[in-house]
């Protein structure tokens, strides 16, 4: 007690998480960024309390359509006469999950692949682990994605595992290459040496170290995952019609364009807007994470 | 030098075989099997008999993909199920196109980044490298269909400049490839930045400083060269991105591209299309990378014995004792 009142505020010992959430607090981008996200999720979660699905996100008022933007429609109407910014509000829903659950399923299996690579060296496991990463990474991401959804049928489901099954190599790389750093290391050795089994080696003792590249990885990824999602439904092979996912409000815009332009206009911003959310969050966690990065 | 390129093309095949096998084991799995669109409605069950027969249909998987395969090693990259036309065909008219447009987006985005991210860096911390950063953070999450639609509505619907689709000579790849620069253009003016600032703090530049280099000679020959690599990486990278079909790009300015054929064709189930383009795209890519991996050695010669067989061999060695 005594000894802590002598340390200065300043001084104080932080765990390491805290130590990291300092440093992003003076990162105003990443704080901004976090800010646009919570209020997104809030959106999101509370979607059917600001819209009601049946009337205002799918019911169509067929005298209405195509209404520039006003006071009764801040957004405007599209061409079924929905009103736009109802529409945007329930979207959020798809946009986010998809990209959320998505970068979870590659998380899960490209780091336990990655791990299981990077802690057996040399071997057959890491071999065929690493080939197989290859054979999937040598395919462009979206054209995988487009195959795989073309594949396994146009749903909100499908559309995850497409996105999150393209992610992996990039978890796997990412994982194997942190986890090789950190398996030359001496308490490594001494864990093996007090005679702990391997999977709790990986688990226990070398993942809980690697976790600054994969969380970095992790936002970035999500970002990305958003902006592959809302292309697949763009092309046509995301979530069905009539439910208002942002890519597929664009692209249905897009025979509007003459006249109309608000009706791309906005659902793009949305999607801009929060992709640029997690690009910034993860940018400041980057270099919260990694100091040696900051000037 | 031979030696390793030879290598690297080798390696190539045993990916390439895996690729094909996981497209053309995905695509067979696709809900709308091909003979339903093939034979019409009132098609007798004698003539779904005889075509399932033709396509192999009646036999497993692994049949038809063997055949497939035993064509490719023949050179002979099939016929489309749709168009009965060979793939071969198809696809190579559709390349040069893709070609152009992945030239002119590298065009933009080199043409652009380079200096955006050297001025950053030299800059680092003012006004320009603040507001270049910024830029660079919203062309990164900027959806692509979206600019490219944007693009569209104030330059060929509301002031004519250009055409908004199609393929019709120079002035409509001016918009496509501005719309595929700008994203490439964010991530390289950031590579671009952080690669000289690292660069730029070496002993070597304060060196040249002191025996009288003009400062403009210090960062474009001295700096810029050091920090060339990871931007070489990118710019290789994102040429293999644009070979590979920007999918949705081609699909906002209806390009006749190497994407398009892709999404026109996998609607249909057209098994030999899809899976012969993205093997093709698997191969240039697969070249491009090994190009680039060789220019490396010419922009940093230090890299070249890396490549020779004594310098695999201590690359080996090195690896084994860690």
């Amino acid at each position: 007690m005594v000894k802590e009142k002598l340390v200065s505020k300043q001084y104080r010992k932080r765990s390491r998480a805290g130590e990291v959430w300092h440093r992003l607090r003076k990162n105003k981008g990443a704080m901004a960024g976090l800010a646009i996200i919570i209020i997104l999720a809030l959106i999101a979660i509370f979607a059917d309390v600001l819209v009601d699905y049946d009337t205002d996100v799918i019911g169509m008022t067929l005298k209405d359509r195509l209404q520039h933007p006003s006071k009764a429609h801040i957004m405007g109407t599209d061409d079924l006469g929905r009103d736009i910014f109802s529409r945007l509000i329930y979207g959020s829903r798809f946009s986010l999950s998809v990209g959320v659950v998505a970068v979870a399923i590659a998380v899960v299996v490209g780091v336990i692949l990655g791990a299981f690579a990077g802690y057996y060296t040399g071997g057959i496991v890491e071999d065929i682990i690493m080939r197989f990463t290859d054979i999937f990474a040598a395919v462009p991401n979206m054209l995988m994605a487009i195959v795989i959804v073309a594949a396994l049928g146009a749903n909100t489901l499908n559309l995850m595992i497409s996105v999150g099954v393209t992610s992996i190599p990039q978890f796997v790389r990412t994982t194997r290459a942190a986890v090789l750093t950190v398996t030359g290391q001496e308490y490594i050795e001494s864990a093996r040496a007090i005679g702990e089994s391997e999977t709790k080696i990986i688990f226990k003792h070398i993942l809980p170290n690697c976790l600054s590249p994969i969380i970095v990885r992790v936002t970035l990824r999500v970002s990305s995952a958003i902006i592959s999602a809302s292309s697949l439904s763009f092309l046509g092979l995301g979530v069905p019609a009539p439910a208002p996912e942002w890519g597929s409000m664009l692209s249905s815009g897009r025979a509007y364009l003459r006249g109309y332009s608000y009706m791309t206009l906005f659902p793009g911003l949305a999607i801009m807007i929060t992709v640029l959310a997690f690009n910034m969050v993860g940018d400041g966690l980057r270099d919260a994470l990694d100091p040696k990065l900051k000037k | 030098m031979h030696r390793y390129v030879i290598k690297r093309i080798l390696l190539l095949i045993p990916v390439i075989i895996g690729v094909s096998f996981m497209i053309y084991f995905i695509m067979d799995l696709a809900p709308g099997d091909i003979i339903t669109q093939l034979v019409g409605e009132d098609a007798s069950e004698e003539q779904i008999m005889a075509l399932k027969h033709q396509y192999g249909y009646d036999r497993s998987v692994f049949y038809r993909y063997g055949k497939y395969m035993l064509g490719l090693l023949h050179g002979d990259l099939g016929t489309s199920y749709i168009t009965k036309k060979p793939v071969w065909d198809m696809y190579i008219t559709r390349l040069p196109k893709t070609f152009w447009l992945a030239v002119g987006a590298s065009v933009v985005a080199i043409g652009l980044s380079i200096p955006l991210g050297i001025v950053s860096a030299v800059k680092s911390g003012s006004l320009i490298d603040n507001s270049c950063m910024v830029l660079a953070l919203l062309g990164l999450s900027m959806p692509n269909f979206w600019l490219g639609l944007l693009l569209i509505i104030e330059f060929s619907l509301n002031l004519g400049w250009v055409p908004s689709g199609g393929f019709r000579g120079f002035s409509s790849v001016i918009l496509p490839a501005i719309t595929i620069g700008t994203g490439h253009m964010a991530v390289m003016t950031r590579t671009t930045r952080s690669s000289m600032i690292d660069v730029i703090r070496q002993d070597y530049l304060r060196t040249a400083r002191a025996k009288g280099v003009s400062e403009r000679k210090v960062i474009t020959k001295h700096a810029f060269r050091n920090a060339f690599i990871p931007i070489l990486t990118i710019i290789g990278g994102q040429l293999c991105a644009g070979i590979g079909g920007a999918v949705i790009t081609e699909s906002v300015f209806s390009w006749p591209g190497v994407g398009r054929l892709i999404i026109d064709y996998v609607h249909q189930c057209d098994v030999p299309v899809v899976t012969d383009a993205i093997i093709m795209t698997t191969i240039i890519t697969g070249v491009i990378h090994l190009a680039v991996d060789l220019l490396y050695a010419v922009v940093d010669p230090r890299i070249k014995g890396k490549y020779s067989r004594k310098g695999i061999r201590r690359v080996r060695v090195k690896k084994e004792a860690a």
